[in-house]
This record gives structure tokens, C-alpha cells and sequence, in this order.
């Protein structure tokens, strides 16, 4: 439990929570492990889940309409990905795929990150501000990488 | 302080991902990164946004090692 509240305080989404909040998330969070081309999950399908990276890398790939595949960026420690289609309840809109062997990451499962949520509203607030922040973040990311 | 990183690649022979990492050391001009099985080389470091519950937030610009000395 500790580890997992340690990753949770070097993730940028989990800023702002108190250690007793971060206790609580850490509860319904889950490690999986990878190896380098191991597929986390594909582009198009549902998602769930979303992730935390605990160590090493992962690539995202995506797919444009005309089938080609491109590396899009990696994401290294403490980095989040799948929140999107966790908030709208889309599709995934990319590949993740382990770029490094030992890869970790810890999975929070969406309807019990609901329920966190509405149980306690204050985690659910600096939550939300938290993926809006992140996903501002990687807008801006990619307005530089382009 | 946790560094959030926005790592973006100039220059090469043709386009390289990106990367976006958290670390605890602020990164510095000269160092050497490894985006996926890539090696680089940080040119520039500048703040992105404002820091934040201790949280700060670079855009690091990076380019290719392996290909220095190539014709």
C-alpha cells in the first residue's frame, strides 16, 4: 500500500489530496505488470481503466484513418493515460503498448472511481481539476510538438 | 519537487515521438534522455505553467544523439 501511495503522490493527477485521500485511492488501485510489446489495451475498444505508470516506459500508438500506425510519444514515471475514455465513456483513442520490460503501472477501475468520487465530493473535485489540468498539460504538449 | 516533463524532439532525420515523464531532478541542458529506445540530447529547458502543490511544469526540447556525425 505504501508503494502505490508513493506513485499516487508523484503523479501530478493526484496533487492536492491528503494522504488519507490518497489511502483511499490507493485502495481500489491494482499493480499490473509488462513486458516491452506487451499491448495494455488497443486502440477503439473500451476502456474501463484508467493508469498510473509506476516504472518504465510505454508507447502510445495510434492509427489514423488510412490504417497506418505511428508512434505518438512515451510515457515514462508517474504519467497517466486511459482517463479519457474513463470521463466520456468513449473509446480508447490509442494503443498503449509497454516499451521497456518491468514495466508497472497501477489500474483504478472506473465505476469504483465513481463511487470514490461521489462518497467523497472533495476527492472528486481535486480529481476532476486535476484531469483538466492534465489534459490542458498535453494539449499544450502537442501544440509544441507540431 | 516533482518535475512533469514535456520532452519534444528537433532535428533528425525524421520525426521522432515525443515523450512526458515525471522526475525529481530538474533537467539540464547537455543531459542525455532515453525516449522509448531513442537517446537524446536536452538543448533547451523552459517553464510551461506556473508550479503548482509542488508540481512543476517544464517543456524540454531534445535532440538525437545517435545521429550526431552522420553525413
Amino acid at each position: 500500500m505504501n508503494e502505490i501511495r508513493q506513485i499516487l503522490k508523484y503523479a501530478s493527477l493526484f496533487r492536492g489530496l491528503s494522504d488519507a485521500q490518497l489511502g483511499r485511492v490507493a485502495e481500489i488501485a491494482q499493480s499490473e505488470h509488462y513486458n516491452a510489446k506487451d499491448v495494455i489495451f488497443s486502440q477503439d475498444t473500451l476502456g474501463d481503466k484508467m493508469y498510473i505508470i509506476s516504472s518504465g516506459q510505454v508507447e502510445v500508438r495510434v492509427q489514423d484513418n488510412s490504417g497506418q500506425s505511428h508512434s505518438a510519444i512515451y510515457l515514462g514515471q508517474g504519467q497517466v493515460f486511459g482517463e479519457m475514455a474513463l470521463l466520456d465513456q468513449g473509446t480508447r483513442s490509442a494503443s498503449i503498448i509497454a516499451a521497456q520490460n518491468n514495466t508497472v503501472v497501477y489500474s483504478i477501475p472506473g465505476a469504483a472511481f465513481t463511487i470514490l468520487c461521489q462518497q467523497d465530493t472533495g476527492i472528486g473535485y481535486i480529481m476532476m481539476r486535476n484531469i483538466a489540468l492534465d489534459l490542458s498539460f498535453k494539449i499544450r504538449h502537442q501544440n509544441f510538438d507540431t | 519537487m516533482v518535475y512533469t516533463v514535456s520532452y519534444v524532439v528537433v532535428g533528425g532525420k525524421k520525426k521522432y515521438p515525443s515523450g512526458m515523464m515525471n522526475q525529481h531532478e530538474r533537467p539540464v541542458v547537455g543531459e542525455q534522455v532515453k525516449l522509448g529506445e531513442n537517446t537524446f540530447e536536452i538543448v533547451e529547458v523552459k517553464r510551461m505553467l506556473p508550479p503548482s502543490d509542488d508540481f512543476e511544469f517544464l517543456h524540454v526540447t531534445v535532440k538525437p544523439v545517435d545521429e550526431e556525425g552522420d553525413p
